[in-house]
């Protein structure tokens, strides 16, 4: 079997804080392959930006604290990695798109000048050149007049354009896998589709492989090809995004899916809701962490926590003691 | 009525109209804000006369004497008693208050740029690395360069103390070691001690060729310095040791701390500076540290670590420009704050070197006279001091509106 592009190993993530340790990620193991799209879905706190933002030691350390585990690109592992042969890494090979494009991209500069820097960093390209692929990039992402754009300052674009902007910054470098932390959030819905379609599109012509990370999962169902459910810093479901939507196993998910609106509902139904709050991440209960919410909660749920677990084929992972029970209820 | 055709209609290109940068608007902001007008006329028309007097107007304070016109008031017609003009009137020497007014700003003005300068230089680059490195971990490269230079920063002390600089080398070894040590014995128990023992040793052993007693302390000091380097170098280390040491001077009374330094150094305008300046880090260093500390949570920064740019790149082309406006707006308020200085410092005796012409000397030359009735001895600096104080306090205001248009309402 080929190697995969990026394979993560009980990855455990703590943040020490005046309350206690919380422990935002508690051994995630996974594997992207190139060229595939992993959406990873799941509520606020549940340690999706954390253990995206750990893969490339992004997170502050302290107060955070990467306890364990291991990541392995290309069979290297980046947690052992000195610093300044992560600095290769980031940017060069893995690149990164954040949650809010009003602050990710620095006043101070234009944008061109911004772009132009990503490029050198890790391009060997005089200014002439690196101006041009600039103005290249922006217009592939779909800015109009890209080469007066670029002398541009962040302030004069929109929320879309910077985000734009920001993919342009990220693929600068043709990036193996692109890490792409709730890109669409902070944008309206039309501006969220057309940021899908254009990652879709660089995604097939560049055959980079995606982490798209999202709490939407109506923006992973157009574009993943396999899809992470995590909740309070555990995987708790994986697999194929026609399995995830179609042969749920996981009752969280069930949640999730249960409270996404639907076109074909009749008018005045109210939205489900998944009760109650996640558990306290400093003080994590033993078993389950679902299990306050849970509606097949049995004894063995309060007593341990299911392991990742085979549900049938196709590499459906979940972690649930009734998942064949759910199934079931998921079949009718 | 004929057809219109598109390129009939002239349409304005509304999407790209200027590149406005933040500085450029800030600059439009300020030039049209009236006290920050009236600020920059005043600190630019002083700052200009006293440099167009300073290499157009020839004075030599030395061979300035007479008396015959010893403390005359203000004269516009020359008479008999008074045989030349003195706008200002003339002081106990018989020297014109105007002329002396006007090249002792040179020793003023200069006084507070270079002390303001000399403070944020440093203050700002210990704020801005203590700020940075409270949250961001520090490569094995920055750990060589950091510990070897305390080691040769700590080691010039009792090099000094037994006048055998070789020992400074010694330091930077012992400082280089201790970094490799924190990085590859990380889980050996004896790697305090093998520091201690060396800074012991190296603090010591060239000593014993100046004389035993010295050879004591100097090995003391380089115990001290041993324990130091032992310690593993982690942000909060550096961040507490910056702030910590800026506590103590700001612990000491400002004037107080500036006249014990002009005390040590010997007195002079150019001792008068570096005491000034050393007693304004503090305030730099904190403002900055914090500055810093709010600016490195921002996303871009973030996004600028992902792309893979190194630390000094993130800390002078990312985080500087945007933590400018606030150090722009302290620099501004402090030269008024140094130059007020320089004057009580002069005042006292402890700024320029008489007969050399200063603000502050002039009114501590002067204000003996008030009694007699000789004002304008008095009068004519002090408003020198006001006028300026007074010009750049209002350009600092203005600076802070144009810099951070949130605070305006």
């Amino acid at each position: 079997m080929e190697q995969p592009l990026l394979e993560i190993n009980d990855l455990r993530v703590t943040f020490h804080t005046d309350d206690g340790t919380v422990h935002a990620v508690n051994g995630v193991s996974y594997s992207i392959d190139k060229g595939e799209v992993l959406g990873v879905v799941g509520e606020s706190g549940c340690g999706k930006s954390v253990h995206a933002l750990s893969i490339m030691r992004l997170i502050p350390i302290p107060p955070g604290k990467i306890e364990g585990g291991e990541v392995l690109f290309y069979g290297k592992d980046l947690l052992k990695l000195s610093l300044d042969d992560l600095r290769h890494v980031r940017g060069g090979q893995i690149a990164m798109v954040f949650q809010d494009p009003m602050t990710s991209l620095n006043p101070a500069y234009t944008v061109g000048y911004q772009i132009i820097e990503a490029l050198t960093l890790h391009k060997r390209l005089d200014q002439n050149q690196a101006r041009e692929r600039s103005a290249e990039l922006l217009s592939l992402v779909g800015i109009p007049e890209a080469k007066r754009r670029l002398d541009d300052y962040p302030h004069q674009f929109s929320g879309g354009m910077r985000q734009r902007a920001m993919i342009a910054m990220a693929l600068s470098c043709e990036p193996s896998l692109l890490i792409a932390d709730e890109p669409t959030t902070a944008l309206d819905v039309t501006i969220q589709a057309q940021i899908v379609d254009l990652v879709k599109r660089l995604q097939s012509n560049y055959g980079m492989a995606v982490m798209w990370i999202t709490h939407d999962l109506g923006v992973v169902a157009e574009l993943a090809h396999k899809i992470n459910v995590m909740y309070a810093g555990y995987i708790v479901e994986r697999g194929h995004a026609r399995d995830i939507f179609k042969r749920t196993r996981h009752p969280y998910t069930l949640g999730l899916l249960g409270s996404l609106p639907r076109l074909d509902e009749a008018p005045g139904t109210r939205l489900l809701s998944i009760p109650g709050l996640p558990p306290d991440l400093v003080d994590l209960p033993k078993g389950c962490p679902f299990v306050a919410r849970c509606n097949y909660i049995t004894d063995i749920c309060l007593e341990s926590m299911p392991p990742l677990e085979s549900a049938g084929d196709n590499d459906h992972l979940v972690a649930c003691w009734h998942w064949s029970a759910i199934a079931e209820g998921v079949a009718k | 009525m004929a057809e219109a055709t598109p390129d009939q209609v002239k349409v304005v290109d509304f999407a790209v109209r200027e590149h406005r940068s933040l500085w450029g608007d800030a600059w439009r902001r300020l030039i049209s804000n009236r006290t920050a007008q009236l600020g920059m006329f005043i600190v630019l028309s002083m700052m200009l006369s006293t440099i167009l007097a300073h290499y157009f107007w020839e004075y030599d304070p030395k061979s300035d004497l007479d008396y015959s016109l010893k403390l005359k008031a203000p004269t516009l017609i020359p008479n008999e008693d008074v045989p030349s003009v003195h706008i200002m009137g003339t002081d106990k020497l018989g020297r014109d208050i105007f002329r002396r007014v006007v090249h002792g700003g040179w020793n003023s003005i200069r006084v507070g740029f270079v002390s303001v300068g000399i403070s944020l230089l440093i203050g700002g680059l210990l704020g801005l690395l203590a700020g940075f490195y409270e949250s961001v971990p520090i490569s094995s490269l920055e750990r060589y360069l950091f510990k070897g230079l305390v080691g040769v920063l700590l080691g010039l002390i009792p090099a000094w103390i037994a006048d055998q600089y070789s020992m400074v080398i010694l330091f930077t070894g012992v400082g280089l070691l201790s970094a490799y040590a924190d990085l590859h014995w990380q889980e050996k128990s004896w790697r305090p001690w093998l520091i201690i023992l060396l800074g012991t040793l190296s603090g010591a052993l060239p000593a014993l060729l100046t004389s035993p007693y010295t050879a004591l302390f100097t090995g003391f000091l380089g115990f001290l310095i041993g324990i130091m380097l032992s310690r593993r170098l982690g942000g909060k280390l550096i961040s507490d040791t910056t702030m910590r040491s800026m506590d103590i001077i700001l612990a000491f009374p400002s004037y107080l701390l500036a006249i014990a330094i002009v005390a040590f150094l010997g007195p002079g305008l150019e001792k008068g500076m570096i005491a000034i300046g050393v007693v304004g880090i503090p305030v730099f260093a904190r403002l900055v540290r914090s500055a810093v500390m709010s600016v490195i949570q921002k996303e871009y920064i973030l996004a600028a670590n992902a792309v893979g740019e190194g630390h000094g790149r993130i800390m002078f082309r990312h985080i500087m420009p945007n933590i400018l406006s606030p150090v722009i707006v302290q620099s501004t308020m402090a030269l008024a704050g140094a130059i007020l200085s320089a004057a009580a410092l002069g005042f006292l005796g402890l700024g320029a070197i008489p007969p050399e012409p200063e603000w502050g000397s002039m009114l501590g030359d002067s204000y003996k006279y008030l009694s007699s009735g000789a004002w304008w001895a008095v009068i004519f600096p002090g408003v020198a001091i006001m006028l300026i104080v007074l010009g750049f306090n209002l350009l600092g205001d203005g600076l802070r509106d144009a810099l951070d248009p949130k605070l305006k309402v």
